[in-house]
């Protein structure tokens, strides 16, 4: 049995006026422990909605979603997320907000200090550990940000377009360090992107969904050694899944 | 556009302070000039020397409003705090009491003066002024601090949610933290009410304080008296604010990084 298991998934919620919107429909999914798979799709296809109800977060209409076998009913406590705001306290230091999480568990902040100060030096944040995240660039909020989904070591990481709101060079760069961490970690990862190449770069396998109500209307599988380096978006066989994968989102590939 | 410190100095404190001197050269120069009796308008040499003659008088009824002020500021951050949490952790007063502060927000609170002279001050004669004070400066600081809790990124509920952080700990480590440039920002606005509030409530029934003084001091045709009235009047405000400032960018000095 698959590690996450997504089964006949719908979400419906009610919009401000009261009217229901179906977010997701009948959706299925299956990832092993390790893996790490990207979700794309137009805008408003629930995507987001999709990893809220894979966390726990949101209540299912009908289906179920099963972490390790088991039914997933409230908020389950083995996700990291990452998200396209950096999560990030103003308050708090880089350190401060790294172990931002640990505090929310309840548990002792100074058994992650050793750890959260590893991960700092992981993403290049060294000297920043006392900086506060009003001093610091988009980037490197976004690296943090990264790394305190990591702190409580999680067996699942959620990305929500988690570069989305970052220039296309230090995009890259990023793209980059999240191979480097994944590879490093091996944690399975969701990652949601509206970037088709991001999606092939980073996953073992790309679901696409439909325009709402969110449906997968194809499973692309990437086989790609890893790692992979941003030359290698311009070989013949990165382009053709992304070739691939564009045709489904824009309606032409249903029969093929 | 960067400045070099020295600059900066010149530009924040040497530059305004010669301008206020210039214009109190003027004015002395100019009353003398045009002979302008002193009920019209005392030169300042002759406001100084009024102060200067009566000092003690003076700071007995600067100390009274600032009593005035203390005690109705003071009231309001005790009632208005937890009216503030009270509005954000309950959807009942969401949607009843909060609407109404918003719109009686706007309503003048001044005009509401004769009234509750006319309701307290049987009670105690300092109570109505008190009661002004504290309705000025209530509205601000509910508002601003029940915007300030409300408004935190739904990225971070997600995330504390995810982490199981219960309520509490939701409150005390996210919200209350988030909340406070809001606050601040309502405590400003409400301690410089609060002078407004004290000054209105001894004019229309004060027998003290610097508002009740400028009052007495027009009928008299005291004009010197009037000003410096208002001279302590706005020193008391500026400094008030200023301690405001003060305690904000010790408490909060984070909110200051951002701007940059």
């Amino acid at each position: 049995m698959a590690f996450i298991e997504v089964k006949d998934l719908s979400i419906v919620y009610r919009s401000r006026r009261g009217e229901e919107i179906t977010a997701l429909e009948g959706v299925d999914l299956e990832i092993d422990e390790g893996e790490f798979v990207a979700i794309v799709g137009p805008s408003g296809c629930g995507k987001s909605t999709l990893l809220k109800a894979i966390s726990g977060l949101l209540r299912p209409r009908r289906g179920v979603v099963r972490i390790g076998g088991r039914v997933v009913e409230g908020p389950y406590d083995g996700v990291g997320f990452v998200f396209q705001t950096p999560t990030l306290l103003p308050w708090r230091t880089v350190l401060g907000n790294i172990l931002f999480p640990i505090e929310m568990k309840g548990l002792r902040k100074n058994d992650y200090v050793e750890k959260a100060l590893k991960l700092i030096e992981m993403v290049g944040l060294k000297g920043f550990e006392k900086k506060y995240p009003g001093e610091l660039s988009g980037g490197m909020r976004q690296r943090a940000s990264l790394i305190q989904a990591l702190i409580h070591d999680p067996r699942i990481l959620l990305l929500d377009e988690p570069f989305g709101a970052l220039d296309a060079l230090t995009r890259e760069e990023l793209n980059m360090e999240l191979q480097r961490i994944w590879m490093r970690e091996k944690k399975t990862s969701i990652l949601v992107t509206h970037s088709i190449s991001e999606a092939v770069f980073q996953a073992d396998r790309v679901y696409v969904m439909s325009p709402r109500p969110g449906r997968i209307i194809h499973v692309e599988e990437v086989e790609l050694p890893r790692p992979r380096s941003f030359e290698d978006s311009s070989s013949p066989e990165f382009l053709k899944h992304v070739n691939n994968i564009r045709r489904f989102i824009f309606g032409q590939g249903e029969k093929t | 556009m960067s400045m070099s410190k020295g600059e900066k100095i010149l530009n924040t404190y040497v530059y305004p302070a010669l301008t206020m001197v210039s214009i109190l050269v003027l004015w002395e120069v100019l009353t003398a000039l045009f002979k302008v009796p002193e009920f019209i308008l005392p030169p300042p040499s002759s406001i100084i020397e009024e102060a200067a003659s009566a000092i003690d008088l003076y700071l007995d009824h600067t100390y009274f409003t600032l009593y005035e002020v203390g005690v109705g500021f003071g009231l309001s951050l005790a009632f208005g705090i937890p009216t503030a949490i009270a509005i954000v952790y309950s959807r009942f007063l969401q949607n009843t009491l909060y609407p109404i502060l918003v719109v009686l927000q706007s309503v003048p609170k001044v005009a509401l003066a004769p009234l509750i002279m006319m309701w307290f001050f049987r009670i105690h004669q300092v109570l109505p002024v008190i009661i002004i004070t504290f309705l000025i400066s209530f509205f601000p600081i509910v508002v601003d601090t029940s915007t300030g809790l409300m408004t935190i990124s739904r990225e971070l509920m997600d995330l504390a949610r995810s982490l199981g952080a219960p309520q509490s700990r939701i409150f005390f480590k996210l919200r209350l933290p988030n909340s406070l440039p809001h606050f601040f920002a309502g405590v400003k606005v409400a301690i410089t009410l609060a002078v407004v509030g004290a000054v209105v409530g001894e004019f229309v029934g004060g027998n003290k304080g610097l508002g009740y003084l400028i009052l007495f001091a027009s009928s008299q045709l005291l004009t010197k008296s009037v000003f410096v009235s208002l001279a302590l009047l706005s020193a008391m405000g500026i400094a008030l604010f200023a301690l405001v400032v003060l305690i904000e960018r010790i408490t909060i000095p984070w909110a200051y990084y951002q701007e940059e």
